[in-house]
């Protein structure tokens, strides 16, 4: 959920931001990261800058569509208690 | 989502505290810039000896220091348009500020029309709308309190200069918010490091 809302809000995140926002460790980012691939809510891009390693996630299509209507349904269970 | 992404984005650029930093560094060279033109370098001249290095500082803490701790994003389309407004405003006002400063460089007598409009009150509204419309757009509220402190320190030295000549009045007008800048810009610094010590990513 934390991972998606991130990505929801911005084009493009290195993984290290992603774990330094959410407080994760490597390790478990990674295994969250990987189901959400598998999923295919998320795409996981590896290049390099200079000699050094980069890994950009961003949100794909059904990864937006599938969060945005999580929201709206979360929304209006909230409405329908409060 | 657009609390969150303004959230994600002020956390992302304001938090190493290095644009506090900067913006005290400018501050207390604004107000040493009178000691330079009294050494024989001209305004604006000697704005740009303060400007420059300061900006070129601030370009590379950022990219060598806070960019390898934080990561890289690439922001949403609608964060690079305002980003793309507000240099637009900056291109525009920069435009204007050349175009009077050379007309007073110049001593064109169309200055003399306008020398009546400009004096410390409307140079102090003009910093202040300018600073505010940039700190709206791109989500940076400490600029408001950064543009008082330029818009209200250029009518503090006017009236402090008759009593402590025109180096201490410039010295004490900014220097003083641009210390007070500095020194929170680098205790934002000291809490970002051990905060966000480097960390190899992998995947």
């Amino acid at each position: 959920m934390a991972i998606m809302s991130i990505l929801y809000a911005m084009d493009k995140v290195e993984f290290l931001y992603l774990m330094n926002e959410i407080g994760l460790t490597q390790g478990n980012l990674s295994s969250h990261i990987t189901k959400l691939e598998t999923a295919k809510y998320i795409v996981v891009e590896k290049t390099f800058v200079g000699k050094r390693p980069k890994t950009f996630i961003a949100a794909t299509e059904a990864g937006r569509l599938s969060f945005k209507s999580y929201m709206k349904d979360l929304n209006e269970i909230l409405k329908s208690v409060i | 989502m657009s609390k969150l992404e303004k959230k994600l984005f002020t956390s992302y650029s304001f938090k190493d505290g290095i644009s506090d930093i900067f913006w005290g560094l400018f501050l207390i060279g604004l107000g040493c810039s009178a000691f330079i033109t009294n050494a024989g370098i001209e305004r604006p001249f000697s704005l740009l000896i303060i400007a420059l290095p300061v900006g070129g500082l601030f370009l590379v803490f950022k990219y060598y220091i806070s960019r390898p701790r934080l990561g890289v994003i690439k922001f949403s389309k609608s964060r690079k348009r305002k980003r793309g407004l507000v240099l637009l405003i900056a291109v525009i006002v920069q435009i204007i500020v050349g175009v009077l400063l050379w007309l007073v460089l110049s001593k064109n007598e169309a200055m003399e029309n306008l020398s009546g409009f400009i004096n410390p009150v409307t140079i102090f509204f003009f910093i202040v709308l300018f600073t505010s419309a940039i700190a709206y757009i791109y989500d940076y509220n400490r600029l408001y309190l950064i543009g008082l402190a330029i818009g209200s320190g250029i009518p503090l030295a006017e009236a402090l200069e008759p009593t402590l000549g025109s180096n201490w009045a410039g010295l004490l007008a900014f220097g003083i918010y641009g210390f007070i800048m500095f020194c929170f810009g680098l205790y934002l610094f000291v809490k970002f490091l051990m905060d966000n010590p480097l960390n190899e990513q992998t995947v």
